[in-house]
């Protein structure tokens, strides 16, 4: 392969769409990573997988961002490490799940993914998709996986804005007949091991004041299911649970506790039905 | 020859006894012969003629016979001799008239009735046995199937019976005959004797009333170019999503060079169709044909085997059988003790599946259940059934990762007896906590799983089956069946063994072992890790029968890797799931049950029923009300009433014979009552009822295995003092009847004094005494 020339990078600053994020390189096969990549701060390093099938394993799902703001990574890894390892400690102090290893972080477009019943993704507001990762997705979900979305907001007051817009585009990517439903009360998720009453929960950014206009009621909870009536997408609208579990000593509202309860909830569902 | 010289045939002799009719004269001839030997010794003593005393002695002793043999005749010897007296003894002529008689197997493929039909008239009206029979005899025909009957002529014979029953034929005879002198029987047949008595003992009977059987055998004793089906059957409790195991057993008697196909036919719509490799020869193989019914309810359906090219007998290549997809359901206890992915994959392929019933228990914390499946808010609310009754509603057990300690000693102990008793099956997975690593040595459960527990293989930390950077789908260990395991319906994914294996090598590796002990005898290892990089072989999927139930281990929770990493598309994930939970049931009874000997019969032939009832408890029960009745295929119902069977508990037989052809339904109802009349369920109603079809199609037994039984016809003619004769032989047969001792045998005397052989002797003797003293120039 040809080296590319020396200024090759400025005619990929000028041809690149504002705001479009470079390619996130892959842990398994790294591709060319693109010069204006340099600057940020180094991918984090994904811990090997052992699947086993013997418990249960966090995956953050990585992904192209629009925005490039957590600590130099893309709004994937918000709340990233802390969050994932403050919950999985939570779940082995009140379930009776095994953890099969410490959280890990895979592409949509690894096929390790296959290996894991539930992902994680958060920020989909931001999240570039392909065909590739449509696809992975895809198979995904219709093998049985189960994936959460997490962390993202627009004006409440029932309105939706750019994020679930750019959510919702990319859902549509991957299921263009399916429609999200409304996780109600009386859904058995919010009651499989703690009874939580997602109509009372309080947006996790409600507390930190990030997002003053977001009132009790905006945090919305959908179900994505499929042909035979099971759930594979869990969506947490107007909601960031991952905060939750980053910043447990804020908990204004009990809204840390919620959310680690919905995340144990989720889990727990996802493992059983 | 022999009859030229000694005047009588060899059999008059055999049968005969040789006699002297001299009487009170033979002192006479006594002192003749003395009187003419002591005048010859006397001369020979006297004459000086002789060179030498040996000349003298050997012409001397030439001439004695020479007298000796003159003398002879003054004996009158005669041969005593059994006979007839003529049109007073009878003589029967029995020609089997069942199908296999169309069989046309014969030279210039006569069919075997045609045969007999030459044997008995000969060709054109001269030859036959039966006119030279009626000469002496008075001849009565019959033609036999599953009865004899009288016939009048042979003309109209036919070969229409669906059975043929030697023993039945041959006792109908001696009863026609009783008290009047029979002289023997003929038997024209091909020995495809189709019932289940033994002709031979009515053999013994002829033999100890001196009436010699006579069989003409007709028939190849093996066919150049013959595809038969010996036996169908389809294994009982067949279910939808899954396949109906069909055995079939076929036997080719050509060379068989080629794959052969096989058809099932729904009507005249092929629905099945696969090839198999015979091993022709004579040799029977055996094949189990895995079809996979579209629809619900029974299914009549046709075997067809492919003829082979100028096979000659073509009805013994179709074979009729029912598929009745099971209408009960299956219902499947889980007991997870930890969630985790195998639990969801597990539970997703069973609970699809429209003949399970999947209720599980997940231990989501301490104390904590989750319960799905459940049909009412209160069953199961403390885990683990505790009360035997509310385990033994399950047929099967799955447990999940899930230790000893979880249970208490009786559950321990109600789940041994929930196998051994009630006939239930037991599944273990394997898991952190399964098998060794659940501690259960030394628990009524390790007593009942089919691999030992080994403590001394128990890992602390799980194992890792995984190769940093190998591809997902490559990663872990093979799950290989063993040839057993190729064989089994749990691992059956195709039809086609080939086929089969192939797709089970194609499987994403598994990435979770629980090293277990050794396989306990009589356990089928059906899977296992094969020796690669990860150390040696191990045993994966271990099977084994116990008490009146089944048992189960799979040492591993990573079967989910089949879905996840396999289109969605794919099944066998859920097919290996769907079959391992019926195989897990396959011996379970429910409470009422229902079971026919055959579910395929010939009209008229019995269909014997039994139903064993048991108790909640799985006790039999015998304080039950039975209301049977079988709906025939006009829609109208007959009743079938059941009698205790005295000998087993819990246990009621009814025998029904249904006469019509098509599909019949028995039926029966029982009503739990018990001794103190209180109703066993604590509810007013019916206890349970169960069902079963059955299809009444003519058997055409007669076409399978028809060569030509000549052992056994062979015996059956010795046995009672009678002969075997192939068709070419059979002109002897009036003259055996006549000629042998037998009850109705009168004696005659024929004088034998003129026998050829005795003038060609003296002439003989003479001439050889002539011949010697030329020769020594004697006087």
């Amino acid at each position: 392969m040809h080296a590319l020339p020396w200024w090759s990078w400025l005619l990929w600053l000028l041809a690149a769409p504002p705001g479009a994020a470079p390619s996130v390189p892959s842990p398994v096969a790294p591709g060319p990573v693109p010069p204006a990549a340099r600057s940020l701060p180094p991918a984090p390093q994904v811990t090997p997988p052992a699947p086993g099938g013997l418990g249960f394993q966090f995956v953050r799902i990585r992904y192209r961002s629009a925005r490039r703001t957590w600590r130099g990574y893309g709004t994937w890894a918000y709340d990233w490490p802390t969050a994932e390892a403050n919950l999985v400690r939570a779940i082995e102090r009140t379930t009776a799940l095994h953890l099969d290893g410490e959280p890990i972080v895979l592409d949509l477009t690894d096929p390790r993914i296959f290996d894991y019943p539930i992902l994680y993704l958060c920020e989909p507001g931001y999240w570039i998709t392909d065909e590739e990762e449509v696809a992975a997705l895809r198979d995904y979900l219709t093998r049985g996986g189960f994936l959460i979305i997490d962390d993202f907001h627009d004006y409440g007051d029932g309105q939706v804005g750019p994020e679930w817009e750019n959510f919702y585009d990319n859902l549509r990517q991957v299921f263009p007949d399916r429609e999200l439903i409304e996780l109600t009360p009386d859904h058995p998720i919010w009651h499989i091991y703690y009874d939580i009453d997602p109509v009372r929960a309080v947006s996790t950014k409600r507390e930190s004041g990030e997002v003053p206009w977001l009132d009790e009621d905006d945090d919305t909870y959908y179900g994505l299911f499929d042909d035979d009536g099971r759930l594979m997408v869990v969506v947490c609208y107007n909601q960031d649970i991952g905060d939750g579990w980053e910043w447990p000593e804020r908990n204004l509202y009990e809204a840390s506790t919620v959310s680690f309860q919905m995340a144990i909830n989720f889990i727990l569902y996802a493992l059983t039905h | 020859m022999f009859e030229a010289l000694f005047k009588f045939s060899r059999l008059n002799y055999a049968e005969g006894q040789i006699g002297f009719q001299v009487g009170g004269g033979w002192a006479w001839v006594a002192v003749l012969a003395v009187g003419l030997l002591a005048g010859l010794v006397v001369v020979y003593t006297l004459t000086d003629r002789y060179a030498t005393a040996r000349q003298k002695a050997v012409s001397l002793g030439l001439r004695i016979p020479i007298v000796l043999l003159l003398c002879l005749p003054l004996l009158q010897p005669v041969l005593i001799m059994p006979d007839v007296v003529p049109d007073e003894n009878f003589v029967a002529v029995l020609v089997d008239a069942s199908e296999s008689m169309t069989i046309p197997d014969g030279p210039g493929a006569a069919t075997r009735r045609e045969e007999a039909l030459r044997v008995l008239l000969g060709d054109g009206g001269d030859g036959g046995i039966l006119p030279a029979l009626r000469e002496p005899f008075k001849v009565r025909l019959y033609a036999f199937g599953e009865q004899a009957r009288r016939v009048d002529s042979l003309q109209t014979l036919p070969a229409d019976q669906e059975a043929t029953h030697l023993s039945a034929a041959l006792a109908r005879v001696l009863a026609d005959f009783r008290g009047t002198p029979l002289s023997g029987i003929v038997l024209l047949t091909d020995g495809g004797d189709t019932s289940p008595d033994v002709p031979l003992n009515q053999a013994e009977q002829l033999r100890a009333q001196n009436i010699p059987l006579h069989i003409v055998g007709l028939g190849q004793e093996a066919f150049e170019q013959e595809r038969e089906i010996l036996d169908v059957t389809v294994a009982k409790g067949v279910e939808e999503t899954t396949g109906a195991e069909i055995d079939v057993k076929v036997r080719s008697w050509g060379t068989e060079p080629a794959p052969v196909r096989f058809t099932l036919l729904d009507g005249d719509e092929p629905v099945f169709s696969e090839t198999r490799r015979l091993k022709g020869s004579g040799k029977i193989d055996q094949f189990t044909f895995f079809y996979e019914p579209a629809e619900r309810g029974a299914q009549e359906l046709t075997l067809r085997l492919e003829e082979a090219p100028a096979e000659r007998n073509t009805a013994n290549n179709l074979a009729h059988l029912l598929v009745d997809t099971r209408p009960d359901t299956i219902r499947v206890l889980h007991f997870e003790g930890y969630p985790r992915p195998e639990f969801k994959f597990v539970r997703r392929a069973l609970e699809d599946d429209q003949v399970v019933r999947f209720v599980s228990v997940t231990r989501t914390g301490t104390g904590t259940y989750y319960r799905q499946g459940i049909a009412s808010p209160d069953e199961l609310v403390g885990g683990f059934p505790r009360d035997q009754a509310e385990l033994y509603r399950f047929k099967a057990v799955i447990l999940g990762d899930i230790e000893a300690s979880a249970f208490s000693l009786e559950q321990l102990r109600l789940l041994e007896r929930f196998v051994r008793e009630r006939g239930g099956g037991l599944l273990m997975l394997g898991g952190r906590s399964s098998f060794a690593e659940g501690d259960y040595w030394n628990t009524p459960v390790a007593d009942l799983l089919p691999v030992e527990i080994d403590p001394g293989r128990r890992r602390v930390l799980p194992p890792s089956f995984t190769v940093e950077g190998r591809p997902p789908a490559e990663q872990g260990f093979r799950f290989q069946p063993t040839a057993a395991g190729l064989e089994s319906p749990i691992l059956k994914l195709a039809t086609d063994p080939e086929a089969n294996a192939r797709l089970w090598s194609e499987m994403p590796g598994l990435t979770s072992l629980n090293y277990l002990g050794a396989p306990r005898p009589g356990a089928v290892v059906l899977a296992e890790k094969p020796a690669d990089d990860f150390g040696g072989s191990e045993p994966l999927l271990v099977v084994q029968r116990y008490g009146r139930g089944r048992s189960a281990a799979l040492a591993t929770a990573s079967t989910f890797r089949w879905q996840m990493h396999l289109d969605a598309e794919d099944r066998r994930h859920e097919r290996f799931w769907r079959q391992l939970a019926r195989w897990l049931v396959a011996d379970a009874p429910d409470r009422v049950n229902l079971d026919l000997a055959q579910d395929r019969v010939a009209p008229g032939d019995d269909v014997a029923a039994t139903v064993t009832i048991f108790d909640p408890d799985y006790a039999p029960l015998d304080a039950v009300e039975l209301a049977g009745f079988v709906t025939n295929p006009q829609g109208t119902r007959e009743e079938v009433t059941f009698q205790p069977d005295l000998t087993r508990p819990g246990t009621f037989t009814a025998t029904f014979v249904p006469q019509a052809q098509g599909m019949y339904e028995m039926t029966v109802d029982a009503d739990g009552v018990n001794v103190d009349g209180v109703d066993v369920d604590g509810e007013v109603g019916r206890m349970g009822r169960a069902a079963q079809r059955f299809l009444v199609r003519p058997s055409r037994r007669e076409f399978y295995d028809a060569t030509l039984r000549r052992a056994l016809l062979e015996r059956l003619a010795t046995t009672s003092g009678g002969r075997y004769y192939a068709p070419a032989e059979a002109a002897a047969i009036p003259e055996e009847l006549r000629s042998r001792r037998t009850s109705t045998s009168v004696y005659r005397a024929e004088p034998l004094w003129d026998l050829p052989i005795l003038f060609g002797l003296l002439v003989l003797m003479l001439l050889g005494e002539w011949a010697y003293r030329r020769r020594r120039g004697l006087p």
